[in-house]
């Protein structure tokens, strides 16, 4: 059982709480949460970047070096 | 000039603390600030990341993010809008699953005039970790730095009385530790 730990500054006293059902319900929903955003966050990186490769391959099939991308899209 | 006050210390000596909870802060200072290192035992993820979270006054409702950038293989990932102020980054599981050796993740929140009832607070939150190798490419360490830094709004007048802060998965692991000081 996960806990809280509470210090009260009034009195430098610290006490163990057991999380009640509501908190650990709140506890995992957040965790869920931040996996489903990170895994999200993951996914639009990876296309983007296949996206910019995608774009710097036809700029060279249009002729243009290198540089001259780089100066495009910085 | 006066030098700052230890207000309280939490200390975690042992696994499954999910919360820690400076409750009954006093009044009595201009600022406050919490320092000090901090893990978590998650193995959630194949790289151990995962954020963490303070909640002031225990609302869920007040406070929001005004922009915490945190820096991994991309410049930026930052978020808006959140109920409560969101770091990102706290140490992984790197402690245990990666460099043992390493110490946690410090970590640093300044609050001015969080006894204000005419303002809204803004915090400043800075941390992070480097679970690079030392010695190794300059891309590598890089890749494996997690850092944050920010600001975020409290969007209420109310004084800050209490602080609650807990990660987004697992628990702190023993040996993390949090000093609330008034200044």
């Amino acid at each position: 059982m996960s806990k809280k730990m509470i210090v009260d500054c009034s009195t430098n006293e610290v006490t163990m709480v057991d999380l009640t059902s509501d908190e650990v319900a709140a506890a995992e929903a957040l965790a869920a949460q931040v996996d489903k955003d990170l895994k999200a966050a993951e996914a639009a990186a990876t296309q983007a970047a296949t996206d910019k490769a995608s774009g710097n391959s036809k700029l060279k099939e249009l002729g243009l070096t290198d540089a001259e991308i780089a100066a495009l899209v910085g | 000039m006066s030098g700052g006050q230890l207000i309280a210390e939490a200390t975690i000596t042992s696994s499954g603390t999910y919360t820690i909870t400076f409750n009954s802060i006093p009044q009595t200072y201009e600022d406050l600030m919490v320092i000090g290192s901090i893990g978590t035992d998650t193995t959630a993820f194949g790289t151990g990341i995962g954020n963490w979270y303070v909640r002031p006054n225990n609302t869920s409702t007040g406070g929001q993010v005004a922009g915490v950038s945190s820096i991994q293989q991309s410049p930026t990932n930052t978020k808006y809008g959140l109920t409560e102020a969101m770091f990102w980054y706290i140490e992984e599981s790197i402690a245990t699953a990666r460099n043992s050796s390493h110490s946690m993740s410090p970590f640093y929140m300044y609050m001015p005039r969080y006894a204000s009832t005419a303002v809204k607070l803004q915090a400043l939150v800075a941390g992070g970790a480097v679970v690079g190798v030392p010695g190794g490419s300059s891309s590598s360490l890089y890749a494996n730095s997690r850092e944050y830094f920010g600001s975020f709004l409290f969007d209420q007048t109310a004084a800050i009385t209490r602080l609650d802060l807990y990660p987004s998965h697992g628990t702190f692991k023993a040996g993390s530790k949090l000093s609330l000081y008034g200044i």
